[in-house]
């Protein structure tokens, strides 16, 4: 079978989007810590924290450019092992695909919709994202090209009718609280970081794989952007005790402006264009649960098992919380934090390790051969 | 796939989407609603329940207008009023009295007793911050008066009581700078913050004579309800409202009446046109000294003096300039000891200045705020700048 294969423009669209859509939807830098004004200094050390997840996650990847993550672990730590370190990543992907539509489907309650079962909100988000990932990595690349546009113009223009309303002395007193505030509101959104693992899974799909980091690197920056002057905004409008209590910011903010007699109320702009998003990253996520678990399991084809595992997201996306207080308390830096670093690290480091034995082995290995 | 399960399967989807398409659960329809566009809170006398009155837009009248058909006696809003334990459980029991669903996603004035002001406002906030429907683009205010009768008000020339008030307010603050601008969201971002209070505009009920030759309007925008923590503590007039704007960089374009330069016993007025203010704290020990400067630009509309003559040469302009800036201070000053001896409530938010700017210090004086407020020491340095002269150069002479 041949490979499908994505562009690496797709791909920075890609993990762009997902990077951007979840901390822009409930600003955690800000409704999860004490950062209060400070919240941009959060997203300053998030872009770091990134970076250096890009490298352990993409830098590895980039070294077996034929390989996904499951090939990889196999080929590093031989099959049981190296089976186990996989089902950890897709669990990942199980978790947080579900825990994003559920956050989605919340507001859509909260705000929108007081009445609609929640099973058909996140049912129907999860169903059209198992059509894209029916097609095909392909399609869901093309779909980026297209939705990244269409998400960068609704953001830009809600951040901008909030530019107007904003009043900047919000933003001060600057850094007055020290920096651990500021650390503990970067910790959720770096938690939640562990979706970059996606890429360890699309980078077999690339058509330049040897510059994955760097494509990376460039969405990584991109959304940092788009996160900063979003919470920077957010505050000057809302103010940073209202920012932070506020279950939603961005969508609240942008409700509670009025440009003028003709122009308000154009929050729809915020909820598309997460809507939007989510599209994109739950596509991804399912593809890419669907690829590894048949790639574990021994099937040749991930189509077979994508409405199975539909029905698990879908039954995930419902019963993993029972009210909104336990979504409140899964995103406090204390939970998160070491559980989406568990995600990343405890595969990496295994896998990293593996690498690097090999490495030494290889070259004792050539020096033996050249001896010969 | 062949083709032909191919297009039943595109069928069969077309189809799911009439029956998605009607909507999900939630559909209402408009003509179920009720929009409410201004409330109004007041406790009941008798129980102490919260009681809540609400302005409708009577969608019967709009259809008849349309239709060509005269004004027939009918009102084009409603009135009706409801109490409740709590703010939600008196909306509630609105139903009782509507045939319509009662929505408030289109409020945009909310109507609060002086009396319920008084007592605090506390317990009115939750809700509008947590419901779905109020929004965060609504306009309290402060009656002065009977409050259903604010409610009931009709103007001449508007057909919505609640949309006349609304405009009315935008006028004033934009004509007059008289009233405050603060919608909740301004509201509730001041509230959470140490070192700064609210203000509300003040509506006024007016006294109407049952006169059909000289209908005024029943309401007037004018001044402001000063709060500290969350209480009502006294009013602001006019004057003090506008110097308040001055301080807080708020203005738009007051006029100012003042003494001619060349003639004592007649009048110049000028029109403010581009302004400007900043506020700066400085902390020396016990001692906290707060600096406002102003920039006030402005242009002569009328005179009644027929020797004001404007050269580049003569002082006139910089007497001008010196009276404008004298009467701009004379603002400032009326509402800083309104609020500094009378109200003592900081509705400046110099507490806030400091926080801001001197976090340092804020943590030391925090607690006594209050009692310091009082005691702070305000400069004000007023620039008057009368730049233009309306479109002639000197006034008429008539020989």
């Amino acid at each position: 079978m041949k490979t499908e294969k994505i562009a690496n423009r797709q791909f920075s669209f890609i993990l762009f989007i997902m990077r951007a859509t979840i901390p822009l939807a409930t600003l955690p830098i800000l409704t999860a810590s004490n950062a209060r004004q400070d919240a941009w200094a959060s997203a300053l050390l998030i872009f770091v924290g990134t970076a250096l997840t890009i490298f352990l996650i993409v830098g590895l990847g980039a070294r077996f450019p034929g390989k996904d993550v499951v090939e990889m672990s196999w080929h590093l730590l031989g099959k049981i092992p190296g089976n186990i370190i996989s089902l950890v990543i897709l669990w990942s992907f199980l978790h947080m695909a579900s825990l994003q539509v559920r956050i989605y489907a919340e507001m859509i309650i909260v705000g929108f919709l007081p009445e609609t079962p929640i099973i058909f909100l996140t049912a129907s988000m999860i169903l059209v994202a198992m059509t894209a990932a029916f097609s095909g990595v392909e399609v869901i690349g093309r779909m980026s090209d297209l939705i990244f546009f269409l998400f960068l113009a609704m953001i830009f223009f809600s951040l901008g009718t909030l530019f107007f309303e904003a009043d900047f002395m919000n933003l001060q007193p600057v850094l007055s609280r020290g920096f651990e505030p500021v650390l503990v509101g970067s910790v959720v959104p770096l938690g939640m970081g562990s979706l970059l693992l996606v890429a360890a899974m699309l980078i077999p799909h690339l058509n330049n794989p040897e510059r994955a980091v760097n494509s990376a690197l460039w969405a990584m920056g991109g959304a940092v952007l788009v996160i900063i002057s979003t919470v920077l905004l957010v505050v000057a409008t809302l103010g940073p005790e209202e920012g932070a209590r506020v279950v939603f910011p961005f969508v609240k903010a942008i409700g509670g402006i009025r440009i003028s007699e003709f122009l308000e109320r154009v929050e729809i702009l915020a909820v598309f264009s997460w809507g939007l998003g989510l599209f994109v990253g739950l596509s991804t996520f399912v593809y890419c649960g669907a690829k590894g678990a048949a790639r574990v399991f021994g099937l040749e084809d991930y189509r077979h098992i994508l409405l199975p595992m539909g029905v698990i997201w879908v039954v995930l996306s419902i019963h993993d919380f029972e009210n909104v207080f336990e979504i409140r308390s899964l995103l406090a830096p204390e939970v998160m934090g070491p559980y989406g670093f568990f995600l990343i690290f405890f595969p990496y480091l295994f896998l990293w390790g593996g690498y690097l034995i090999r490495r030494i082995e290889g070259a004792d290995h050539q020096e033996k051969e050249e001896k010969r | 796939m062949g083709l032909f399960q191919k297009s039943v399967l595109l069928i069969m989807v077309l189809l799911l989407f009439f029956f998605v398409n009607t909507g999900c659960w939630n559909r209402v329809e408009p003509e179920e609603l009720t929009l409410v566009l201004m409330m109004g809170f007041e406790r009941e006398e008798e129980k102490g329940d919260m009681k809540v009155t609400v302005q409708a837009a009577n969608p019967m009248q709009r259809v008849g207008e349309e239709e060509g058909g005269s004004n027939s006696g009918e009102k084009s809003f409603w009135v009706v009023s409801a109490a409740g334990p709590t703010l939600h459980a008196a909306l509630k029991n609105l139903n009782k009295k509507s045939t319509r669903e009662i929505n408030l996603t289109h409020v945009q004035t909310l109507l609060i007793s002086e009396e319920m002001a008084r007592e605090g406002i506390e317990p009115l906030l939750d809700f509008l911050q947590r419901g779905r429907e109020p929004r965060f683009i609504i306009q309290p205010m402060v009656v002065e008066g009977d409050l259903a009768r604010a409610m009931e008000g009709e103007y001449e020339a508007e057909d919505i009581g609640a949309r006349a008030l609304a405009r009315q307010h935008q006028v004033v603050l934009k004509e007059l700078a008289a009233t405050v601008d603060y919608p909740l969201r301004i509201v509730f971002n001041r509230l959470s913050q140490p070192g700064c209070e609210i203000l509300f505009p003040r509506v006024k009920v007016m006294e109407i004579e049952e006169d059909e030759m000289s209908r005024e309007s029943p309401l007037e925008v004018e001044g402001a309800a000063a709060f500290h923590k969350g209480q009502m503590v006294g009013w602001l007039n006019d004057q003090e409202t506008r110097g308040y704007n001055w301080v807080i960089n708020d203005i738009n374009r007051p006029v100012y009446i003042f003494e001619s330069p060349a003639s004592p016993d007649k009048e110049v007025t000028v029109e403010i046109f581009q302004s400007s203010s900043s506020l700066e704290a400085r902390v020396q020990g016990e001692e906290i000294f707060i600096k406002v400067s102003v920039i006030a630009e402005g242009r002569i509309q009328e005179t009644t003096s027929p020797e004001e003559r404007l050269t580049g040469e003569t002082g006139t302009a910089d007497a001008l300039n010196r009276r404008l800036a004298q009467a701009v201070r004379n603002d400032i000053q009326a509402a800083l000891e309104k609020t500094q001896q009378d109200l003592k409530t900081d509705i400046f938010g110099f507490g806030n200045l400091i926080y801001r700017t001197l976090p340092r210090e804020w943590g030391g004086l925090e607690d006594r705020w209050e009692d310091i407020y009082p005691e702070i020491q305000v400069e004000v340095e007023v620039k008057g700048d009368v730049r233009r002269s309306g479109l002639v150069k000197d006034p008429l002479e008539i020989r």
